[in-house]
């Protein structure tokens, strides 16, 4: 009762003009960028990071929120029309909806999607709205052990974040962790600096961030040439009755395993929607028509992903975890704003993460309002080359790195971390720890010596307190659950696209 | 390309990789025991994550050294294609030295034409200087009139 008290004076802040213009701005612009060519939801977020730094907290984080949404469906809008799949969850997506739209009923299918993606969108933020005060309610109970075992818990996520080979993710993890050490210790000592002056005040996350998803997605783009395709006759973006009729089922099973999925610290949007779709399929009775432009086969993963997602927030907010890319970029922007996700966030920020919550169904209803009537504006966008594109995403990195701290060096490291980026690119090393260790590596430290100081050093205080066993022993049974589904999605997307593919998205 | 592209595959990446990440490690390790000596315990203070970083990187990069990976030729672009890379890369560095010394304006509009032309392969005139221009005013307008960022102006002070 108290969480829908919450939400109800969350939702009074949320209609203020500015919060839902936040929203607005955020829901077209995470669209109309997740769906140019070669570009996800992680490199929109990236790209679009710096820019709502000049916002408040609240606009800014109503805004990533949006955005995050909005490239999500902007990445299913490719999937369908052009078959370019901007994140390894919509591959399913690709499998039925472009089959649709060659057949002329591509408008049937993203309509389809945008109606899956908001009960999804709206199904998950519910759950957010009932357990993640719960979670952070039993979270208040941390102490600095507790944190610690947290954070290694939160640290199994590199399992399904780690791609194909393991042993790189976690190498890619401790090389994240190595530059979030160069500055500040957590005892006042300066490290990593080399008697360089610059370096005294470490990377800055963002820069790196901007580097590694939106300077390398521009570079692979020029390397896979994209050209302007164009999109066939969509036909009406009103689904039918019987098409809405044959696909709620289907919305409502996605969301539920997409839902059940984004609660797992860990889970990435793509082992769930690879679910949500080899599902649907076994319960369906026409199995044969999957894969030729069943609609089922668009609604049941439109769905599982846009749960995962907001599910997703469930564990960032309450737990400080994130559990995908575009997650952990988010991550990065709350502490932008100095707002330190887990426990104490609904503690000591509570009217901020109330109103955000609320700007979720808001951002959720203005996504549905947008992508209906503007299918066809949408569809026309896909066809902007990309030798307009790239140079624009370009600049816009290049400026966004520098307007963080006003500083050159943050720029030469974007630049330097776009190279090293193609580079771990080509040879398969994930980037996706990197970010994540960058960002959790220093609270583990500061758990970790607290905690050896309240034990005088001995590191048995992580066993002999309860909860913080209990996570430890959660962690353990995380890692296996994470590494099984990453093996069964893996197999899964291999026979989708024929070959070995990155999961990590 | 392809001449690369073979050596590529003679010496393993990941080989290289594990000595890269073997290095960084020993780096970790070295400062570790520099900061050592300001401990408030043996394993409290600002020494021992880079130890532990340290540690195991070396331990995983001498791992992935002996560790059959997976098998896959890292494929390069032909040689047009590579070139237009190297080509954006260096011009996002001569970028960086021009919004220095010449200003935010000058440096956006000299390089936002040159990676049309680079990437798009439009002709300068019109449509690579119309474009740079257009997106210019566009940045100009959003950042230093609407939002006020104070970017460097450079020698020419615009």
């Amino acid at each position: 009762m108290e969480a829908l008290s919450m939400l109800l004076s969350g939702f009074s802040e949320a209609f203020t003009p500015l919060n839902l213009l936040a929203a607005l701005i955020g829901a077209f612009i995470g669209t109309l960028v997740g769906m140019l060519p070669g570009l996800g939801p992680t490199s929109a977020i990236a790209i679009l990071l710096p820019l709502t730094t000049v916002l408040g907290p609240t606009q800014g984080i109503i805004m990533l929120a949006g955005i995050y949404y909005g490239a999500m469906y902007g990445g299913s809008t490719t999937a369908i029309l052009l078959n370019i799949p901007g994140e390894v969850s919509s591959v399913p997506t690709c499998l039925d909806g472009y089959p649709m739209a060659k057949q002329g009923r591509g408008g049937a299918a993203l309509g389809i999607a945008a109606i899956a993606s908001f009960i999804a969108g709206i199904i998950g933020v519910i759950g957010l709205v009932f357990f993640a005060p719960l979670l952070a309610d039993q979270a208040l109970k941390f102490g600095p052990p507790e944190y610690f075992s947290l954070m290694l818990l939160a640290l199994t996520v590199v399992v399904s974040l780690a791609g194909n080979s393991l042993l790189k993710g976690l190498i890619m993890g401790l090389f994240g962790y190595l530059l979030a050490m160069v500055g500040m210790g957590p005892s006042g000592q300066v490290r990593f600096d080399f008697g360089i002056n610059a370096l005294s005040a470490g990377f800055d996350m963002i820069s790196i961030i901007i580097g590694l998803f939106a300077v390398t997605e521009v570079l692979k783009g020029i390397e896979e040439k994209h050209a302007a395709i164009s999109a066939n006759n969509i036909g009406s973006v009103y689904p039918k009755w019987l098409d809405f009729k044959q696909s709620l089922p289907s919305i409502m099973r996605g969301s539920f395993i997409g839902f059940l999925l984004g609660l797992l610290p860990g889970c990435s949007t793509a082992v769930s929607t690879f679910l949500a779709y080899d599902v649907e399929k076994k319960v369906s009775k026409n199995r044969e028509n999957f894969g030729k432009g069943a609609i089922q086969g668009v609604a049941a993963p439109e769905s599982a992903n846009n749960a995962t997602s907001s599910a997703g927030f469930i564990p960032l907010f309450a737990l400080g975890i994130p559990s995908s890319a575009p997650l952990a970029i988010l991550l990065a922007g709350l502490m932008i704003y100095g707002l330190a996700p887990g426990p104490v966030l609904f503690e000591q920020n509570g009217s901020f993460v109330w109103t955000v919550i609320a700007s979720m169904f808001i951002g959720n209803v203005m996504l549905l309002i947008l992508n209906l009537p503007l299918v066809g504006f949408w569809a026309k966008l896909t066809q902007i080359p990309f030798g307009v594109i790239s140079p624009i995403v370009l600049v816009l990195c290049f400026v966004g790195s520098y307007t963080v701290r006003n500083n050159v060096l943050d720029v030469f490291v974007t630049i330097l971390f776009g190279i090293l980026g193609y580079i771990f690119h080509k040879y398969r090393w994930p980037v996706v720890p990197l970010i994540l260790c960058y960002i959790l590596g220093p609270m583990l430290e500061q758990s970790f010596v607290q905690s050896l100081s309240m034990s005088g050093g001995s590191f048995s205080i992580f066993v002999e307190r309860p909860l913080s066993l209990s996570i430890l022993i959660g962690a353990a049974i995380l890692l296996v659950v994470s590494l099984a589904l990453v093996r069964r999605t893996k197999s899964s997307a291999k026979q989708a696209v024929g070959s070995d593919v990155d999961i990590a998205g | 390309m392809k001449q690369l592209g073979k050596r590529m595959r003679i010496i393993s990446a990941d080989r290289i990789g594990g000595i890269v990440t073997i290095l960084a490690g020993g780096i970790a390790l070295a400062e570790a025991a520099r900061l050592y000596p300001t401990r408030t315990s043996m394993l409290v203070g600002d020494h021992t994550m880079p130890a532990v970083v340290g540690f195991l990187m070396v331990v995983l990069g001498i791992s992935l050294l002996f560790t059959k990976g997976e098998s896959f030729d890292a494929e390069f672009p032909d040689r047009k294609t590579m070139l237009s890379i190297i080509g954006t890369l260096g011009l996002l560095f001569v970028y960086w030295i021009l919004f220095q010394f010449v200003g935010y304006v000058v440096s956006t509009l000299i390089v936002s034409v040159l990676l049309f032309r680079i990437i798009g392969s439009y002709p300068f005139f019109p449509k690579a200087l119309l474009l740079g221009a257009l997106l210019t005013t566009f940045l100009y307008v959003a950042f230093v009139y609407l939002l006020s960022i104070p970017f460097p102006k450079g020698m020419i002070g615009i």
